[in-house]
């Protein structure tokens, strides 16, 4: 078995009190109560999971109990690290047994990739599988180049593996603020720094949003999921339910998938992960000129920060965005709303600490 | 009465002998055939079609090599690699398949080192696999053919002529 060793950033705390130290778990198996409403953040990610690892490291992990891991990073060489919510836990194997190998690794990336790399290619190159479940696994390696660019990664170093985890509901505080009278959305930037649910509460957004939900009205949503994470489309089928009115394109760049959007599928709202490029801006101004709402992320930590992002603050500008969501941790928990703001950065809302959206 | 009914009792087993030692040398020449066959249209499949290596290989069989690529489709779900598939399936089918169980050893060494990089590599990779496959199998499907050609007949008449021999002597 392996030892552990957790570590806190701000105490170091006894394995006795690694549980789950922020989530009150009820009598009802795997729900969870929170701020008023009930989430369900069933541990199914060892069903979809643990079938990756090498003998030693599945045994271990099928025996973590605590609630919910984050992600989890293994290295060649080196102990395997479990992230939770502001903590994180090293798992070391015992004496004389080797630690994870590189053809652990290359084991790990042919089980994920279901022995068919060649079938992965493209995902390969870019540096990342989605597995079934919605699961993300990072991948690190040497890069083999050719003229086009970088083909494929070999020699795997190192994985993150991101445990995908629906939060139904997480955009509930957030709706009342984005939708007009009429019902329709406001065109909205969701900005935080890494890791502080973004993705996840877009993904809550884009799925309200197509079932006219919370007092929206019902509208056709097509998502540009050019990381294929909002989604998490494995072979056609998105692992995230997404709404019924929603057409996913899939590993097409922003820009591209915009213009391929408006042009074919008449959307009433685009939504897409973590613009940055002038080529995304440009490409979402046209857009907006055809009366399309834009549903946003960014990593931007904080909204004055977008005064020197320019071209994300020329969207603010042209009305091609009218709403700011700030998210960050509060109490080293994600998922909190920090703040709305207008088109003018003016804050919307004034709540210290924020609104919890989700936890984890 | 009785001598005409031995007669013809080792007339029979020694004809059906030949026959069953030909018979096997020609399956083992057509199993060496439909396994290239399956191959091949394997990694025809995985030079264009980005599905798992488990549906292609259920895709590949054909009737002659079904018991292999079947149980190999399965197994890739419960082995942890694709060598481990590979030779449960073989195993279970030499046990279950006249045409398998006539493959010699330096046969299924090569279907083994062809194994070890089935799947785990990019589809140019795969190409280069399956071409280094199809050249060893080709010169082992040459001297199968051939054995056929020469040992097969030869048994069958031995066969006969064995039969017909003994039943003189018990004449």
């Amino acid at each position: 078995m392996y030892t552990t060793l957790m570590y806190n950033p701000k105490s170091i705390k006894s394995n006795s009190e690694i549980g789950s130290p922020h989530i009150d778990c009820n009598n009802e198996g795997d729900m969870l109560q929170m701020d008023n409403k009930t989430v369900s953040l069933k541990e199914n990610w060892k069903e979809g999971l643990l079938y990756l690892f090498p003998p030693l490291l599945r045994e271990t992990l099928s025996n973590i109990e605590e609630l919910p891991i984050e992600e989890i990073r293994i290295r060649t060489g080196q102990p395997v690290q479990l992230c939770f919510c502001g903590s994180e836990r090293l798992l070391y194997p015992p004496a004389n047994q080797t630690l994870v190998s590189a053809e652990d690794c290359a084991a790990i990336v042919e089980r994920a990739c279901e022995h068919s790399v060649y079938a992965w290619q493209e995902e390969l190159r870019n540096g990342f599988l989605t597995l079934s479940g919605g699961h993300r696994v990072g991948l690190c390696g040497k890069a083999v180049k050719d003229n086009a660019g970088i083909r494929t990664l070999t020699d795997i170093t190192s994985l993150n593996i991101r445990i995908a985890r629906a939060c139904p509901g997480a955009a509930d505080a957030l709706i009342p603020k984005l939708v007009r009278n009429d019902g329709s959305a406001y065109p909205t930037l969701i900005i935080s720094p890494p890791g502080c649910g973004k993705t996840t509460v877009l993904r809550d957004l884009i799925r309200q949003l197509s079932w006219g939900l919370n007092g929206s009205r019902p509208m056709r949503i097509a998502v540009i999921d050019e990381r294929m994470e909002l989604a998490g489309c494995v072979r056609g089928v998105a692992q995230h339910d997404l709404g019924p009115r929603t057409d996913i394109l899939n590993g097409c760049t922003k820009p591209e998938g915009i213009r391929m959007a408006v042009r074919t599928l008449s959307p009433e709202v685009l939504a897409t992960d973590e613009l940055g490029s002038h080529e995304d801006a440009l490409a979402i101004q046209e857009a907006a000129f055809c009366g399309v709402i834009t549903i946003a992320s960014a990593h931007v930590t904080e909204p004055t920060l977008l005064f020197k992002r320019r071209v994300l603050f020329g969207l603010l500008e042209s009305g091609a965005l009218e709403r700011v969501v700030l998210l960050g941790r509060h109490n080293g928990k994600a998922g909190h709303v920090l703040g709305i703001f207008d088109g003018t950065l003016n804050k919307l809302t004034d709540r210290e600490g924020g609104v919890l959206c989700f936890e984890r | 009465m009785l001598r005409a009914l031995a007669m013809i009792s080792v007339f029979l087993g020694c004809t059906y002998w030949g026959i069953r030692a030909s018979s096997l040398l020609r399956l083992r020449r057509d199993t060496l055939s439909a396994f290239k066959s399956s191959v091949n249209h394997l990694c025809s499949r995985m030079s264009y079609s980005a599905q798992p290596l488990a549906l292609l290989a259920e895709q590949a069989k054909t009737k002659e090599t079904e018991v292999f690529w079947s149980l190999f489709s399965k197994r890739l779900a419960i082995e942890d690699d694709v060598s481990a598939a590979w030779k449960s399936a073989m195993e279970y089918a030499r046990e279950n398949d006249a045409g398998f169980a006539s493959l010699k050893i330096q046969e299924l060494r090569i279907f083994e080192d062809y194994a070890k990089g089935l799947g785990s590599s990019d589809s140019t990779m795969q190409t280069k696999n399956e071409a280094w496959l199809q050249q060893r199998l080709d010169s082992v499907m040459s001297e199968a053919n051939d054995a056929y050609n020469r040992k097969g007949r030869m048994f069958r008449s031995i066969g006969i002529l064995t039969g017909v021999a003994a039943a003189l002597l018990l004449w």
